[in-house]
């Protein structure tokens, strides 16, 4: 049993019991946490099966010229004419991430130190001053580079050697060697990554990197990292940090693999039809095929509770183990709050005003059902309103979305069966929003809708 | 599988009508349980909404569920004899087909379709589908590399795109990708540019339902129910 | 073999450069709507077709029209697209046609009826424009028909398909057309050309193929006198090129009018020179009456008197 496995970049890591691997090496993937299952192609072609406890992935990012007939930044400065003006063209297409600012700064002192009589023009759309970028950007300053801000659309490229900048009405044309920074795409082998290992990672091109609870190097999957290129252009300027972090982390939880949740969630393999929704919906990846049992099943492990697969199956195939019931209550206001927001904030709020309130705590508002919810609107006059979280601040990564939508389906129903469709209401809050909660729920109490 | 689509719920009230005192939903548990329209959670959920529907305009209706593996076999309809016996209507979430089984087996029952049934598809993502197939009877995948224009160029062109194809999409829908695009592509792929150059002529449409409606019989099986 | 039925046929093989234009049947059973077109367009071309519901909008039918205009004195070329009638309806149809003394057809896939007025009916395309090609070809030339009935007395056409330069795939496009070419089409009538360069370009590929040895490539004109028409074309009309600088100009005219004309004249004259160009179709779309000067500008007046 490794304690991890690199995919892409080995990183040094003393007294841990690591391999890295290719990311086109990777066959097959199953297991969760402390127990990774991973069969690999060796450059022999032969298949070995290997057990790691963490996954780390580190994945550079690709570089892609930014522009036909223009010099590339990383150029050898000897490859350079030293009678001709220099122009380094930075964030031409996409405003460049931090890192690459570094580069085009550095070069461009280089290039000064190398050729000081000739005149280096630096045009940016945006200086990023993080790292050591503004003492660079200073001391370019100083040494004589021309830094010109420009905006898309007002520099236009009129021969291979020729750039027409214009800016405040003012219009002028440089002649040099033009070298342009390079544009930071994700490498092709992380799209396969990310599907065979199952995680969640925005429009399939880097591992999801803008969710709060996924950071600083964390995804969806428990026990998988991803750090450098794999998180997209920006994170390599926090990516010595991260690493870092990883490692700690990792090293502080070796052999440390606890449930996440008190109840097992259980697939009936009697009625599990295969489908993959679950496997589709899990925003966590914990859902794998159980090839033996011909049904889905749910790593305990990488279980984060969030209920959606429940809500999700379309064979009603996944239960609570030992799900304590829900007492049946006759109130007609029942809120459904979930625990990572609303019901955080609301510990914190005076709860006499809402004793008569029928509330409770769900996991994520992604598992809500819409036949729990129709069964309820069944007492005429009773109305729900439930409480998720804002995007990219969900525990579950998409739960406030697939919340926000199905209450919109079940509000889309109401209308059609000529009901009060603001009988159900979705709003989002934060776990620091206790007075915004307190204030809404009074309102909602009243029968004011928002 | 085949892909359906629930019909809009106050279509399914007025399909229902006001004469019956009881509905029994029956869910089918292979293709549009896959395709998210009528399994065991859509025929719970449809039953909560028609409960809640009735129990809020004072009509008492009992409504009971049940999903079977497949209506499109008789067997699994047989399990729900009683059932079906028991109720006033049927309302089965099956395709075309299952809804069709259900009349066969009980031709005194009302039963009422509870989806659209819509195409032969495969899963893109999660909650989309496509159509790939349209079961014309006589498969020319093999000489389109795997990609059918029957199926999926909007006027089943055999001999190469309209002129109304650009940038790779149909000229019906930009959403709809061009298929003699994606014939082409994978010709090129395959370096077999040359094989559509043959002229195709025009399909028999015989072995379709053109023919009138198909059965398909497994010679083997039917030598024995001869005998 | 040589057919001396078709006038725009003897015009072609006599080395003329022809000049085709099209009339779209009204919307209703009135026939002075046809003549009345028939009447200003008479002289100037050397054959008109007559569209198939054009854009899957319901119009009177292309032959009953197209005989209206032939009454008139008109060389007629029928469209004929495999929208909306099965093998059955467009034999059938095309031996009606040969019977009224139509002589010229143009075999279509058609628009898809999801443009026109009626989006909910059912298409047929059971045959495609090459299969169409070749269906008529061999009506006409081996007197067959599909189902290999052998027919005593087969129709005469002159047969016509489309080509659009500017579709994609480009590769597959050549493909198709020298397909059709290999099912026996005679000449070609292209989509409208705006984008004169990418025009040249395709007409040198078609050169490569020698496709314009062995039929007639007859340039789509369609002269417009407005640049919210231009934009529409642009936008809606499937597998059509304009360029921005089409569009600009036309915006910056005066005289709209006097501009479309221009540029329709300024388009005859480049398409004229390309080698293999044997004529031009005109379209204009709600300005058929400008034919007649548009022709004259080019100075494409008076046509040539053929047998």
């Amino acid at each position: 049993m490794l304690d991890i496995i690199y995919i892409g970049d080995q990183i040094k890591s003393p007294k841990l019991n690591t391999l890295c691997i290719k990311p086109e090496a990777l066959i097959e993937f199953e297991g969760e946490i402390g127990n990774f299952k991973l069969q690999v192609k060796d450059d022999d072609k032969k298949l070995k099966d290997l057990k790691t406890k963490y996954i780390v992935i580190n994945i550079d990012a690709v570089r892609e010229n930014n522009l036909e007939d223009t010099l590339n930044l990383d150029l050898d400065l000897d490859q350079l004419d030293p009678n001709q003006d220099i122009i380094i063209i930075q964030d031409y297409e996409q405003i460049s991430p931090a890192v690459i600012n570094k580069e085009a700064l550095n070069k461009a002192i280089e290039i000064k130190n190398k050729l000081s009589e000739k005149e280096v023009y630096f045009l940016y759309r945006s200086m990023r001053f993080i790292d050591d970028n503004d003492s660079l950007f200073e001391e370019a300053r100083q040494k004589g580079i021309i830094f010109l801000q420009y905006e898309m659309g007002n520099l236009e490229f009129i021969d291979k050697d020729k750039v027409k900048y214009e800016r405040d009405g003012l219009t002028s044309e440089l002649q040099g060697q033009i070298l342009t920074t390079p544009l930071l795409k994700p490498d092709q082998r992380l799209k396969r990554i990310i599907r065979l290992l199952n995680i969640e990672s925005n429009g399939n091109e880097y591992i999801q990197s803008t969710n709060i609870y996924l950071q600083p190097s964390l995804t969806g999957k428990r026990g998988v990292y991803s750090l450098a290129g794999a998180r997209g252009p920006n994170a390599y300027s926090e990516y010595e940090f991260e690493k870092e972090f990883t490692l700690n982390e990792i090293k502080s939880n070796l052999d440390n693999f606890e449930p996440l949740t008190e109840n097992k969630r259980v697939v009936d393999d009697k009625k599990c039809i295969l489908c993959y929704t679950c496997y589709r919906v899990c925003p966590h990846g914990a859902v794998q095929e159980d090839k033996e049992n011909d049904a889905m099943k749910i790593n305990e492990l990488a279980c984060y509770g969030c209920d959606g697969c429940i809500s999700h199956c379309p064979a009603s195939a996944i239960s609570i183990q030992e799900k304590t019931e829900q007492k049946a209550s006759n109130n007609l206001l029942k809120v459904l709050m979930c625990e990572n927001s609303a019901d955080t904030a609301y510990k914190k709020i005076d709860k006499g005003s809402f004793k008569d309130l029928d509330i409770e705590k769900i996991p994520c508002a992604s598992s809500i059902k819409k036949e729990d919810i129709f069964k309820f609107l069944r007492k005429k006059d009773s109305r729900l309103l439930i409480l998720g979280c804002f995007e990219d601040s969900c525990k579950h990564i998409t739960g406030d979305g697939r919340g926000n939508r199905i209450t919109n389906e079940i509000r889309d129903t109401l209308k059609k069966l000529d009901l009060n469709h603001n009988r159900v209401i979705f709003e989002r809050l934060s776990p620091r929003m206790e007075e915004d909660l307190n204030g809404f729920l009074l309102k909602w109490k009243e029968g004011e809708s928002s | 599988m085949i892909v359906a689509k629930q019909k809009k719920v106050n279509e399914v009230i007025d399909m229902l009508g006001d004469d019956f005192n009881s509905l029994l939903i029956v869910g089918c548990g292979t293709c549009v349980t896959v395709s998210l329209a009528g399994g065991e959670r859509e025929v719970n959920s449809l039953a909560e909404i028609l409960r809640t529907y009735y129990a809020n305009n004072n009509r008492d209706v009992k409504i009971e569920t049940e999903t079977v593996k497949r209506q499109c076999d008789f067997e699994y309809i047989d399990q729900l004899e009683n059932l079906i016996k028991e109720n006033d209507i049927i309302l089965s979430l099956a395709c075309g087909i299952g809804v069709q089984h259900i009349v066969e087996r009980h031709q005194d029952k009302i039963v009422l379709p509870g989806l659209n049934t819509s195409f032969y598809g495969a899963t893109l993502k999660i909650g989309e589908w496509s159509e790939r197939c349209i079961g014309c009877g006589e498969c020319v995948l093999d000489q389109y590399f795997g990609i059918c224009p029957i199926a999926r160029c909007s006027k089943q062109l055999l001999n190469g795109p309209c002129g109304g194809s650009q940038n790779g999409s149909c000229e019906v829908d930009p959403d709809i990708d061009c298929a003699w695009e994606l014939i082409y592509d994978r010709a090129v792929k395959l370096d077999k540019l040359e094989d559509l150059i043959n002229y195709e002529p025009p399909k028999n449409w015989e072995v379709y339902r053109d023919g009138g409606p198909r059965t398909l019989i497994d010679q083997e099986y039917h030598e024995d129910r001869k005998e | 073999m040589t057919k001396k039925y078709s006038k725009v046929k003897n015009m072609l093989d006599a080395g003329h450069f022809v000049v085709c234009s099209e009339m779209g049947p009204p919307i209703g059973a009135d026939p002075e709507f046809i003549k009345k077109k028939a009447h200003y367009l008479k002289g100037y071309v050397d054959g008109v077709n007559v569209t198939d519901n054009q854009t899957a909008i319901v119009r009177m039918s292309s032959i009953a029209a197209a005989k209206l205009a032939m009454d008139e004195g008109l060389e007629m070329i029928i469209q004929v697209t495999a929208r909306d009638r099965n093998r059955i309806s467009l034999q059938s149809d095309i031996l009606g046609a040969s019977a009224l003394g139509l002589r010229n057809i143009l075999c279509l896939t058609g628009d898809h009826q999801s443009f026109g007025k009626d989006p909910g009916s059912k298409n047929v395309f059971e045959l495609g424009s090459v299969q169409l090609i070749k269906a008529v070809t061999e009506m006409v030339d081996n007197g067959i028909l599909l189902n290999g009935k052998v027919m005593e007395v087969p129709p005469k056409m002159f047969i016509g398909g489309a080509a659009n330069p500017f579709a994609d795939p480009f590769e597959m496009q050549m493909i198709k057309m020298q397909k059709k070419v290999n099912a026996g089409v005679e000449f070609f009538q292209t989509q409208a050309i705006y984008n004169i360069e990418k025009f040249e370009y395709w007409m040198e590929e078609v050169r490569k193929r020698g496709i314009d040895q062995n039929s007639y490539i007859l340039a789509g004109i369609l002269p417009t006198r407005s640049a919210k028409a231009l934009r529409m074309m642009k936008k809606y009309v499937a597998g059509m090129d304009v360029p921005d600088h089409v569009i600009k100009r036309m915006d910056q005219a005066k005289d709209k009018e006097k501009e479309g004309v221009k540029m329709a004249v300024e388009t005859i004259q480049r398409v004229k020179e390309i080698k293999g160009v044997r004529g031009v179709h005109l379209m204009p779309v709600a300005w058929e009456e400008i034919t007649p000067t548009v022709i004259k500008e080019a100075s494409l007046y008076p046509r040539p008197e053929v047998e």
